[in-house]
């Protein structure tokens, strides 16, 4: 059997996958709000998003709301197929042939 | 090597719970902007209650006109994607309008003062049994309308709506800014 992507199987970068992929396309998610979503530190949170950055399989936007600095995170195209395959892959393990393996 | 059935099932569950604390997110995200947008106009309404009781039916109209135009304006940019949001939406708000319309025929004559509690009630309520279902933060919004509506009614004496207007509009207004900052 095929093993899940090991990128997306860390817990932390699971959360930010399955959180990212609730999303529409085109939307995008601010820093503040992923992080109270996904349940831990700033540096935590920017250490796995920019692993799945290097993966290609987020997107990361720096601009100004204001005067405020923003940080906006968006999954990409090919993140959106890999965690669809991860979830599939899970589904596999789970499926009534595999349960004897 | 691949993860085993329980590491699967734990993963899958994981997803699960993301997927619906982004729901509860976005959910206290939308209601906050409309609780702030009703709280500004419950204000306005309760202190052109105090100054202009003759004129209660315009300006409550008003308050509702105005509220249902910019609540759809606002429900529609903020949530897009979600089919039929327009109609839920009217639906919600017109739900509350014919209860209070239905209590004031029931219950006539109706005092200013007892009609004005039919609303904020009856909304905290709804906000007790949202929170007690799936949002606890709803919990507190219902329970602080509820009480701080109550004492107002109890307890203010000439000054009445204005005490109104800072236990409805009011705890409206903090609670959006509350559920905004979730």
């Amino acid at each position: 059997m095929q093993s899940p992507n090991d990128l997306i199987h860390q817990p932390v970068r699971l959360k930010i996958m399955a959180a990212l992929n609730t999303l529409a396309s085109d939307q995008w998610l601010e820093f503040v709000s992923l992080r109270s979503i996904v349940d831990t530190t700033d540096g935590n949170l920017g250490a796995h998003l920019n692993t799945l950055e290097a993966a290609e399989y987020v997107r990361i936007k720096k601009d100004f709301a204001g005067k405020k600095p923003r940080t906006r995170v968006c999954l990409s195209a090919k993140g959106r197929v890999a965690f669809g395959q991860y979830v599939a892959e899970l589904h596999a393990i789970l499926a009534p042939q595999n349960l004897d393996t | 090597m691949p993860p085993s059935r329980e590491e699967a099932a734990q993963a899958l569950r994981e997803i699960s719970n993301v997927q619906a604390r982004v729901a509860g997110f976005q959910d206290y995200r939308f209601e906050a902007s409309q609780l702030i947008l009703w709280g500004l106009l419950n204000i306005i309404g309760c202190v052109g209650s105090a100054l202009f009781a003759g004129y209660l039916l315009p300006i409550w109209l008003g308050v509702v006109v105005v509220g249902l135009l910019l609540g759809v304006f606002m429900a529609v940019h903020s949530a897009p994607r979600v089919p039929g949001v327009i109609w839920r939406y009217l639906l919600v708000i017109l739900s509350i309008l014919l209860f209070d319309v239905i209590l004031h025929v029931i219950f006539w004559p109706v005092s200013p003062r007892q009609g004005s509690m039919i609303v904020p009630l009856f909304v905290a309520t709804i906000y007790i049994v949202r929170g007690a279902q799936s949002r606890p933060r709803y919990i507190a919004v219902g329970a602080l309308l509820a009480v701080l509506s109550m004492l107002s009614f109890l307890f203010a004496g000439d000054g009445y709506w204005y005490w109104l207007a800072l236990s409805w509009g009011g705890t409206f207004v903090v609670s959006g800014l509350w559920l905004r900052r979730c």
